[in-house]
């Protein structure tokens, strides 16, 4: 016998996620739904001793008639027998402290003809709040068996696993009657989909377009099909009220007294804003200070066991790709986690204790206006911190036009790859002059290039909004669930989760610039590096010269090597291009090389102006900076590096689409090539437009 | 007197008489809310938009222009 699939399902919010980490820990595999964007999770179960089954986690909805494309992702496994994911059995998730909702969902399914468990969840609140519920009624009111869970506590889930080993029928009762009239059309959509379900039938008439029925409509219902639906769940509801009128002994009192109190400072006028303000000054804490320690620990574990691989291994090219290319690009992505970890620990704390919702609220108004929505606003923080797990966030924005909005813009914010280069650059020509005492004007400086980027996303987020047409908005109802202490298993299954995904999806594309830009750095057109090669022995084997002089020798050979090589080729190749900006083939060679990462900019700089990997250090690159600022135009003398350049190029990578990796999570998430392209295009131009200004009026 | 819900003040309480879409009606009642219902507005955000109403022991947040689809008296 086939292995069983159970699938869990709930509204959201009540705590369907938390029973299933409960149940699979990290166990679970995560994926997508086949063709969209929907986080598919699913893990194995163990029922009993040799009784395993697959679970799976179906997103959260509020019924059987989708609104969003989770919610229709739901509705399609639990509808389509053919679906790979429909299961044998299905276990709904209610909130016992909100029955009534939940059991919505459960007679729908009940009536889809699915067996199922119906598990009342939060228990401990139930406890709490000093609800008396009689679960053994509601149990044969339904027809189905009924467990009393907390997930939170993991308690009642040996009862669960019992209940769901033995379960293997559907409720024998129905509970909604279909109206008489639209028999015949029924009969005919279970003929034609081979179904039994009369309410399947039933919900294919109300929404054709969620059903496949070979091109053939049914016939149009007399009222329009939205209203047969809200007739349908107001008979259910009815049936709901009498259900519980026997079920619920003792009711809870209004919104939780706790809640309402927390609300009334969190969701203030004015502390609400300081305290959010407060709360984004923490996360960038961490994200810059305390991440900084873990990142530099990396950087220097990648750099030592680089070096030592180099000297263990015999001396070859595929070494040096591996090296220099595969390993190096490696560590470009793994530096990131410790960022990546704290957003998304303080993401998911803000989720699991309600504040998020809070933060939508205050949000939402002010952020309209540039065609943003209130849930708009983490992602652009993420921004800070990477573009890549941003981008992938913007999947709960459920508006559609304005989950794009953000997506577009969200690579204008500053993320942590630039600063390496705004430390460099900046440090070229802003004095580092005391402001105000506690300020330096290098600071400033840097604070200015991330306010230049976020106000630039505004503006960006405000063109896109006038330019995309898209349809009336869509209805915006959002729940403001009770606080709750964060559950750290939940908190650190997403940390875990996220991490791994930015690592997979940066990963494979890092991985393949970087070998890509590795072969253009260390190849040339035939005989160019044995030319070099000669002339610098010939220097070394007749001169009489000692160790430093010896080093200088083969750091030029490094730098000589990659001038002729096709990487110095195509930056040539551009430099006609860039000249109006103020840049030369050098710092061509160098942006071309940033499209693997932004920060390979100081590491290639340094290659060019013949520096080992100890004189570059990103914090303090003083020697680079002294190389840089010598450099002197062969034909006029002038030097290259004018305030006019630093500048310019401070615009160019504040501005510039330079990430590969976010134009291919750009395209995975849209599903299409077209948004991607856009970005890429949008942000070229403005970044060349805004360098060229600055070149221009500066020199 | 029937008036919309976006024209509620904060902290008083109605019973929903109509609501004027079919579509919010739907969104409303997968919350559970239904015509009949009270519900207390509760909050409001800092700029005037969007509005919670307490409503079935839990909190709903949404935007004023969808509110105004609602009636209460």
């Amino acid at each position: 016998m086939k292995e069983r699939k159970i699938a869990l399902i709930g509204n959201p919010n009540s705590g369907k996620s938390s029973l299933f980490n409960a149940l699979t820990g990290l166990n679970q595999k995560i994926g997508n739904f086949p063709g969209v964007t929907v986080d598919r999770k699913s893990g194995p179960l163990t029922i009993s001793k040799g009784e395993t089954a697959t679970l799976i986690d179906l997103p959260g909805t509020y019924s059987l008639y989708p609104s969003s494309e989770d919610e229709r992702i739901a509705c399609e496994i639990l509808r389509n027998p053919h679906h790979p994911d429909h299961p044998n059995l299905v276990v709904v998730v209610a909130d016992g402290t909100q029955l009534k909702r939940s059991l919505l969902l459960c007679t729908q399914v009940i009536d889809l003809g699915l067996p199922l468990v119906l598990a009342v969840n939060m228990l401990d609140l139930i406890k709490k709040q000093k609800v008396k519920l009689d679960l053994d009624k509601l149990s044969a009111q339904l027809g189905i068996p009924v467990v009393a869970i907390s997930a939170r506590n993991s308690s009642g889930l040996k009862d669960l696993m019992a209940t769901i080993q033995r379960t293997k029928e559907r409720s024998s009762l129905s509970i909604l009657s279909i109206p008489d009239q639209f028999q015949p059309q029924i009969d005919e959509i279970k003929k034609r989909l081979y179904i039994e379900s009369d309410y399947l039938a039933y919900q294919a008439l109300l929404r054709p377009n969620e059903f496949d029925l070979n091109g053939a409509k049914p016939e149009v219902p007399i009222q329009s099909s939205e209203q047969l639906i809200s007739n349908e769940l107001l008979v259910r509801y009815d049936r709901i009220d009498d259900i519980l009128s026997s079920v619920i002994l003792q009711k809870a009192t209004g919104v939780a007294g706790f809640t309402q109190q927390l609300d009334k400072i969190l969701i203030h006028k004015v502390f609400g804003y300081v305290i959010f303000f407060l709360l984004l000054m923490l996360i960038f804490q961490a994200l810059f200070t305390w991440a900084s320690v873990p990142m530099g620990w990396i950087d220097l574990a990648f750099l030592k066991s680089g070096a030592w691989m180099e000297g263990v291994l015999p001396k070859h090219f595929l070494t040096d790709l591996w090296v220099n290319g595969i390993w190096a690009g490696l560590g470009g992505i793994i530096i990131f986690i410790p960022q990546i970890a704290f957003l998304f620990f303080f993401i998911a704390v803000l989720e699991e204790s309600g504040y998020m919702s809070r933060v939508v609220f205050l949000m939402d108004r002010i952020m309209r206006p540039f065609g943003f929505s209130g849930k708009s606003v983490i992602p652009l923080i993420g921004g800070f911190a990477c573009a890549i797990p941003s981008i992938m966030m913007t999947r709960n924005i459920s508006h559609k036009k304005e989950r794009l909005i953000t997506m577009m813009v969200t690579p204008l914010m500053s993320c942590s790859a630039r600063i390496p280069v705004y430390v460099l650059l900046i440090a070229m020509f802003v004095p580092d002059t005391p402001v105000l005492r506690i300020f330096n004007l290098q600071g400033i400086a840097m604070m200015g290039f991330y306010l230049l980027g976020f106000i630039l996303a505004l503006m960006a987020a405000f063109v896109f909004k006038l330019i995309l047409q898209y349809k009336a908005e869509g209805i915006f109802i959002t729940e403001m669930p009770i606080y709750r202490m964060p559950r750290w298993k939940n908190v650190w299954i997403i940390m875990y989760q996220k991490s791994r995904a930015f690592v997979v999806e940066a990963g494979k594309v890092i991985i393949v610039i970087a070998v890509i830009l590795w072969l253009m750095a260390s190849f040339a057109p035939s005989g160019k590096f044995n030319a070099i090669d000669a002339a610098l022995d010939l220097k070394l084997a007749t001169q009489n010269l000692d160790e430093a002089q010896v080093a200088a020798i083969e750091k030029s050979r490094a730098s000589e090597k990659l001038r002729t090589s096709y990487a110095g080729i195509a930056g040539q190749f551009i430099e006609p291009a860039i000249r109006p900006l103020g840049f030369d083939w050098k710092i061509g060679i160098s942006l071309i090389t940033s499209f693997a990462a932004r920060e390979v900019f100081v590491g290639t700089m340094a290659t060019i102006y013949s520096l080992g990997e100890d004189d570059v250090d990103a914090d303090n690159p003083t020697t680079l900076r002294q190389k840089m600022l010598a450099e002197t135009d062969p034909e006029t003398g002038e030097p290259v590096y004018s305030a006019a350049v630093a500048f310019s190029l401070l615009m160019f990578y504040a501005i510039a689409m330079q990430c590969m990796s976010t134009l291919a999570v750009t395209k995975k998430e849209t599903r299409s090539w077209k948004w991607p392209i856009i970005m890429l295009v949008y942000l070229t131009v403005l970044a060349y437009l805004a360098s060229f200004v600055t070149y221009q009026l500066m020199s | 007197m029937n008036i919309q819900l976006s024209q509620m003040r904060q902290g008083e309480s109605g019973k929903i008489v109509k609501i004027g879409s079919s579509g919010m009606e739907v969104a409303l009642l997968n919350f559970g809310i239904a015509i009949g219902d009270t519900c207390t507005l509760s909050d409001i955000a800092p700029l005037g938009d969007p509005i919670a109403i307490a409503i079935n022991g839990t909190k709903i947040s949404m935007r004023k222009k969808d509110a105004a689809n609602v009636w209460v008296e």
